[in-house]
């Protein structure tokens, strides 16, 4: 007994080493709060989103945004529906503004200059120092108009501000700058109708549409406003004649892609087809009656651009000509539309004429196309303004700069000299949130929060004025830079003080809204009324009339003459477009921007140079070949692409590529900057930057470099038509409801309350992975980077398939490019779900294909089974690098390594949305659930909804005459339905 | 030595003797081969740790292609698995009495090929750590898994098999553990009396022993089928062209038996000249094997055609662009390896001096043993990487040092175990060849 252990003796050691156990936890790590709100805030509730309306800068445009926040902090970005801008669409950068948010690289606070001339944090009281000592010198010495000061556009209170604030200190110089400006249009229609200002188009009257070159769909003006305008234009069009959309453009980009015809144009010659256009519509008496008047004139100036005089120049058989006058006249209302990489030349002015000629001609004018928007771009200075002021750094006249988001040394032709007259300015003064290639000369970065954490307000135009408002606290040690010009004039003399005398930049913008902008409302109601409601809505919105206008004869003041390029003879001529993704090169340091793939190439994580297959052959050139380019300019090498919808005499590249190197960890070190290769020399006519307006000769390097496309097989091939439906004639066949009849080993499935489906009309998509960034925003999804996606390792639960099946006639092609989102199609009778040995995939009483990430054990069987390819395994564990992370969805699980994940229709939507109208007593009703994908697209061509619901949009549109299912051959039945996009193989001639 | 028909007992003894004196203590080329398998087991398991650690990102493998080299090793090994029981099961039920010298190397080769075939979905799992996962066991969370998962029908198939041919050949070892016994002195005696179970060769116990071994025959043949049938099914049960074919089970069988063969054949030719056994393995052993080889090849070079026909006579278009692929894509060099290796090299057993010349013979199981797995590499791979999705197809999948590390490793691991086996146990049954004898006279 007594080698035992007595029963007290057993007691009182396990007393004493739990109690030793107690004490080791204790001393270690504190005790942390999973949910630090004892008290909360009023409007936070934890696990409850909170949505604040606001507007998105990103870029001009200035769509309306809903922010999404969990907890304080914007997890989701989503279309504001209230506001007519986007109405309630966003586009894929408008989605990705979260990362610019909590981009990794962001400022964390204020940098200066130090001794040796490196950028070195320092605290905002010395940062505020310096820079009021040096205000205070200039304007006690009386050179406060050497203060400079360029920006992005503004509008509203923080246009205000800084108008009031640098004429306080003397200074009359403001820039707002964009690299995108619309000069040409402007001075074209100054020329036309006396006014120099953009238009408004609109697309949604429009019964055909013909594009010189405008990018619509991607940058150009409003790109979501008019992607939602354009498919209202498609949607009702006649389906036994579809074809209303013609291209005119050098190369085929996006928004080429989505037309019904293109017209490969020699660069140059826009302008000569517009005007033979014009000649064939008088020829025939195709003219509306507003136009009658100035008969004379015009057929005077344009009688020497007869169709077939003009046929060597544009490349355009006279009958194509005619045809295309025809369609255009006797559509009525029709638009021309003109700009992008058809208004970069010196001739921009002359195109953008001939286009408003055409549209007079047509009618249009006051029907499709509308002056007396006052849009907000009309406010941007010139290139030729842009010039002065880099002439005057150079001659050392200006003693102060201020750079507010703009970046002119990447966006600016390296050969106007910009940068190097930065470093004549004695103190430049960044505002630049985040680090770029201006910034890095700058002697004071000052960082400004972010649009989401900001106040602020934005008017794109006339009617639509958008209230910005702070979604949640700044998450770095930034200063919203209408905050700091106030404590600036504060400091500076006692005669600026009292004119600045705001508490803060938020009682600025709201004593704005009270004292400018509610007069201007002319509302019966008292301002706290509307306060709340402007607040809630995002803004106040209105409409605006359009002002009438009659056409001036400007016969004299234009000479229409061929568009002239830099460079050797025999060289190509440069097309350099905006980029989808990445605007002007602002968005690059954007991983999902750089990881979804570019639209038209399907490459990720890259720049490139488009050649024509031809012109490659004939160079000795294959894909990823690193080709040296050189222009009178400047040189650079970029790995060739070899695209076939190009012009043969162009090669192109687009803009916003080859950032660096301000240590952008996801941008540095891509392709390069085709600005550099630019002329420096304003157009003489508008004075806006020439987009086109060189020649270059390419020549082989020798190096290769891997272009990582996420797509390679795009080419028609015997199955695709299962793909796309081509298989399926909506007019000779009768589809819908009758669907193969199953034939099915197991019993079906019963989906007693709810079963959730899809309808994608590819009719309407125009491929602009608007979803997909959405996607990866409400699901977590990690990017892996370009060597993953080398790798074959993307994690994208949504993709844009892209399919093409060009037909050519001799001067016209039908691109046939058919924009497929494939995501999980839910299946009814899932291949994934029978084969995984654990039940981590199971199809659940909704009708969900659902997916147990912590169940999983990684067979990846399902993934194989699957015949659209939608699962995506995680091959490895993906990190978020601070702080990224805080923008991750709490509803949704970060998945590790070794687990299969895919789409589930957003289930995390799905239950907020039951467990609402569990709350409100009442049942789910149709389109009070939606997904991230079908939110956010601009074209609205994704419905979700109850197919248990026989008025639901989604079970309508399931019956629908176009619908069919992808691979239904295989009897997956999936609860995706897509609707056939109409297309027409007559060919285009005169009928 | 056997030659003296006269005294049968000293004949018997001269077997045992024989046999018995490869346990003697092994040579420096035993150890060097030893410890060489040791070292690459140890390299696989450090390149297996090396990949649980950062998931599967250090393999090859890519969306779409998710299953590659570690499937296509494992359905390897478990068709090498066939051949042993094939050999000592149903030759035994069809009195092929050649059988007996070759069967216990070709059994001791089934029992590791088996284990090595166990370790292919482990590795290949996304999160092994959960490997349990795969089996029914009650647990408090209610969790069941999928019976109509192939996966999970494999794991019975090969877990049956794996128990039945383990049991199978100890069986057989008894009555030799115990001859060893009565070779051998001190721990080894002990320890192959333990073994042996108390055998004592009384004509009781042999009589018991030979029904218990007519019914474990019995009870193997089956599996023979079934094991390969059920791991066929693994892919035949998708939608995946290439893989979806109701052909699979007996193509998969023949060619799981084709490639036992020669993996019979590669490991007996080295061990019967090292360990001097030649007397007992002849080349009337040899031949015969060699003619099952030509008979499994043709039945695989069919199933090879029927594929192809059944592609273009189906008029699918994914299922003839998959056959195209692999006629034509980026891995038609191993699809015509192995209708070189599988097809064509076997032929050569048709002549009988090709039969008869050791280094013919072990040059052609070999290449039957690559072009085997090349045939499982290229049903997978190819399949997988042109499937329904247009959109996924042009990626390519190249294995990685991982990969291969780990193969090697497999290889080393079941070639350890066959090291071992050859030294420690009696490679070939002497009863059974005493059997023989006496049945000669």
């Amino acid at each position: 007994m007594d080698d035992m252990i007595k029963r007290r003796d057993f007691l009182k050691i396990a007393g004493a080493s739990g109690s030793a156990v107690v004490m080791e936890g204790c001393s270690r790590a504190p005790v942390e709060k999973l949910i630090p709100y004892l008290v909360a805030p009023d409007d936070i509730v934890p696990g409850m989103p909170a949505h604040y309306a606001t507007v998105c800068r990103e870029c001009p445009a200035g769509c309306g945004l809903l922010a999404k926040t969990r907890e304080g902090r914007v997890i989701k970005v989503e279309g504001n529906p209230h506001n007519p801008v986007g109405g309630g669409g966003l586009c894929v950068r408008g989605q990705a503004s979260l990362q610019s948010l909590y981009n990794p690289d962001r400022f964390r606070g204020p940098y200066a200059r130090d001794g040796r001339g490196e950028l070195r944090p320092v605290t905002w009281d010395q940062a505020e120092t310096t820079l009021t000592s040096a205000l205070r010198r200039l304007k006690r010495e009386g050179r406060g108009s050497r203060i400079a000061w360029i920006g992005s556009l503004l509008t509203g209170s923080l246009e205000r501000l800084t108008r009031e604030w640098l004429q306080a200190l003397g200074s009359e110089r403001r820039l707002f700058y964009e690299t995108f400006q619309y000069e040409s249009l402007r001075r074209a229609a100054e020329l036309a109708f006396g006014r120099a200002e953009i238009p408004a188009y609109h697309l949604e009257e429009a019964n055909f549409l013909v594009s010189f070159g405008a990018d619509f769909l991607e940058t150009w003006l409003s790109n979501v406003e008019l992607a939602r305008a354009f498919s209202h234009m498609r949607k009702k069009r006649p389906h036994r004649e579809p074809d209303n959309f013609v291209h005119i453009s050098p190369r085929l980009s996006l928004t080429g892609s989505n037309a019904d015809w293109w017209i490969p144009i020699t660069p140059g010659a826009e302008v000569f087809l517009a005007l033979s256009m014009a000649h064939a519509m008088i020829e025939q008496g195709w003219i509306a009656a507003g136009a009658k008047p100035h008969l004379r004139w015009i057929k005077e100036l344009i009688t020497p651009f007869s169709p077939a005089s003009m046929q060597e120049a544009t490349g355009v058989s006279p009958s194509t000509v005619r045809e295309l006058a025809r369609r255009f006249y006797h559509a009525s209302p029709s638009l021309a539309l003109g700009g992008g990489v058809s208004a970069g030349g010196d001739q921009a002015v002359s195109t953008e004429l001939a286009v408003m000629l055409l549209n007079v001609l047509a009618g249009n004018v006051g029907k499709t196309v509308s002056f007396g928007a006052q849009q907000a771009l009309d406010n941007l200075a010139s290139y030729r303004d842009v010039l002065a002021l880099t002439e005057d750094m150079k001659q050392q006249k200006i003693d102060l700069l201020f750079l507010h988001h703009c970046n002119p040394v990447f966006t600016l032709p390296a050969s106007s000299g910009f940068s190097e007259a930065l470093e004549k300015v004695p103190l430049v003064v960044s505002f630049s949130s985040a680090p770029d290639e201006a910034t890095a000369r700058a002697h004071l970065v000052l960082p400004d929060h972010h649009f989401l954490e900001s106040w602020g307000d934005y008017t794109p135009r006339a009617g639509i004025l958008g209230f910005q408002q702070p979604a949640m606290p700044p998450i770095l040690d930034t200063r919203a830079t209408g905050e700091l010009l106030l404590r600036l004039a504060r400091n500076i003399d006692s005669e600026i003080a009292s004119q600045f005398d705001w508490p803060s930049y938020g009682n600025w913008v709201q004593s704005y809204w009270n004292s400018v902008v509610y007069p201007q409302l002319m509302r019966q109601e008292p301002w706290e009324e509307i306060w709340p409601a402007i607040l809630k809505s995002g803004g106040h919105f209105s409409s605006s009339e359009p002002s009438a206008v009659s056409l001036r004869d400007f016969s004299r003041d234009i000479h229409f003459v061929r568009e002239r390029l830099e460079g050797a003879d025999d060289g190509l001529a440069l097309v350099v477009y905006p980029s989808v993704h990445f605007f002007d090169g602002r968005n690059a340091n954007n991983p999902w921007l750089q990881e979804i793939p570019d639209p038209v190439t399907k490459i990720v994580w890259g720049g490139w140079l488009e050649l024509h297959p031809e012109t490659a052959q004939k160079l000795g050139l294959e894909e990823g070949d690193v080709v040296e380019l050189h222009s009178p300019y400047g040189r650079l090498k970029v790995a060739a692409h070899l695209y076939s919808g190009l012009h043969r005499g162009v090669v192109a590249m687009p803009l916003g590529q080859g950032r660096g190197p301000a240590g952008l960890r996801y941008a540095s070190g891509r392709g390069d900057n085709p600005s550099r290769l630019l002329s420096p020399k304003p157009d003489p006519t508008s004075g806006s930057m020439l987009w086109r307006s060189v020649r270059v000769t390419l020549s082989k390097s020798g190096q290769k470099q891997e272009m990582v496309r996420l797509q390679v097989q795009t080419q028609p091939v015997t199955p695709v038509s299962d793909l796309i439906g081509l298989d399926h004639n909506p007019m000779s066949e009768k589809r819908g409801a009758e669907h193969r009849a199953p034939v099915d080993f197991y019993p079906p499935h019963s989906h007693p309350e709810h079963r959730w489906a899809m309808a994608i009309d590819l009719d309407s998509c125009v491929g602009c992975n608007a979803c997909v960034a959405a996607c990866y925003a409400e699901n977590n999804v990690p990017v892996v980077g370009k060597e993953r996606c080398a790798e074959g390792r993307e994690m994208s639960w949504i993709r844009i398939e892209k399919y093409e099946q060009p037909s050519q006639a001799h001067d016209i092609v039908r691109p046939g490019v058919s924009s497929l989102p494939m995501l999980c199609q839910q299946c009814d009778q899932a291949p994934c779900e029978p084969v995984c040995p654990v039940y981590a995939t199971y199809h659940n009483p909704e009708g969900l294909n659902a997916q147990v990430y912590n169940r999983c054990v990684g067979t990846r069987y399902c993934g194989n089974n699957c015949p659209y390819k939608v699962r995506r395994f995680n091959w490895a564990s993906y990190s978020f690098p601070e702080p990224l992370h805080l923008q991750l969805n709490p509803d949704v699980t970060v998945r590790t390594a070794g687990v299969m994940e895919k789409c589930t229709f957003c289930i995390q939507r799905i239950q907020q949305g039951k467990n609402i109208a569990r709350r409100e007593g009442r049942a789910v009703r149709d389109g009070d659930i939606t997904t991230a994908c079908a939110q956010s697209c601009p074209a609205e061509a994704i419905v979700f909804g109850d197919l248990t619901d026989p008025k639901s949009k989604v079970a309508a549109l399931a019956k629908d005459l176009r619908g069919y299912r992808v691979l239904d051959l295989l009897n997956t039945r999936p609860a995706v339905t897509y609707l056939k996009k109409i297309v027409s193989n007559r060919p285009f001639s005169e009928t | 030595m056997i030659s003296d028909p006269q005294s049968t007992p000293a004949v018997f003894h001269q077997v045992n003797a024989d046999i018995l004196r490869v346990l003697r203590r092994p040579g420096w080329i035993y150890f060097l081969a030893l410890s060489t398998c040791l070292l690459g087991v140890a390299w696989g398991a450090y390149c297996w740790m090396y990949q649980v650690h950062n998931g599967l990102v250090v393999t090859g493998m890519l969306h779409p292609i998710m299953w590659a080299c570690y499937i296509a090793t494992f359905v390897f090994w478990v068709g090498i698995a066939h051949s042993g029981t094939l050999i000592s099961a149903i030759l035994f039920l069809f009195r092929a009495r050649w059988r007996a010298s070759i069967s216990r190397v070709s059994e001791a080769m089934t029992v590791f090929a088996i284990m090595t075939a166990g370790l292919f979905p482990l590795i290949h799992l996304g999160r092994v750590w959960y490997f349990y996962w795969l089996i029914p066991y009650p647990n408090q969370r209610q969790l069941w898994i999928n019976f109509r998962s192939p996966l999970i029908w494999d794991v019975f198939a090969i877990g049956t098999y794996l128990v039945v041919s383990a049991l199978f050949w100890y069986l057989g070892l008894i009555p030799d553990l115990a001859s060893a016994r009565d070779a051998s002195s001190g721990l080894r005696r002990r320890i192959f009396g333990l073994c042996a179970l108390g055998w004592s060769g009384t004509a009781m116990e042999w009589k018991h022993y030979m029904t218990a071994y007519l019914f474990f025959a019995a009870l193997a043949t089956p599996l023979v089928v079934s094991v390969h049938s059920v791991v066929s099914w693994d892919f035949a049960m998708t939608i995946v062209p290439g893989w979806h074919s109701t052909i699979f089970a007996p193509y998969f069988v023949a060619g799981a038996i084709l490639s036992g063969l020669a993996m019979v054949l590669t490991l007996v030719i080295p061990a019967r000249s090292l360990l001097h056994l030649e007397d007992y393995i002849t080349f009337r052993h040899l031949e015969n094997v060699a003619k099952l080889m030509i008979l499994t090849s043709l039945i695989v070079s069919y199933s090879y055609l029927m594929e192809f026909f059944f592609a273009w006579y189906s008029e699918n278009p994914y299922e003839r662009g998959s056959f195209m692929e692999r006629v034509s894509g980026p891995y038609a060099r191993l699809f015509w390896l192995m209708i070189v290796c599988n097809s064509l090299v076997p032929l050569l057993f048709f002549i009988p001096a090709a039969r008869r010349n050791r280094v013919m013979l072990l040059g052609a199981s070999l290449l039957v043993n690559v072009g085997m797995w090349t045939e499982r590499f290229v049903i997978i791979v190819v399949s997988l990487s042109h499937d329904h999705s247009v959109a996924s197809w042009g990626r390519v999948y190249r294995p990685t040092w991982v990969e291969v590390s780990v193969l090697l490793g497999s290889l080393a691991f079941f070639l350890l175990w066959f090291l071992l086996f050859i030294r420690h146990l009696p490679a070939v049954p002497m009863s059974e060849v005493k059997e023989a004898l006496l049945r000669k006279r």
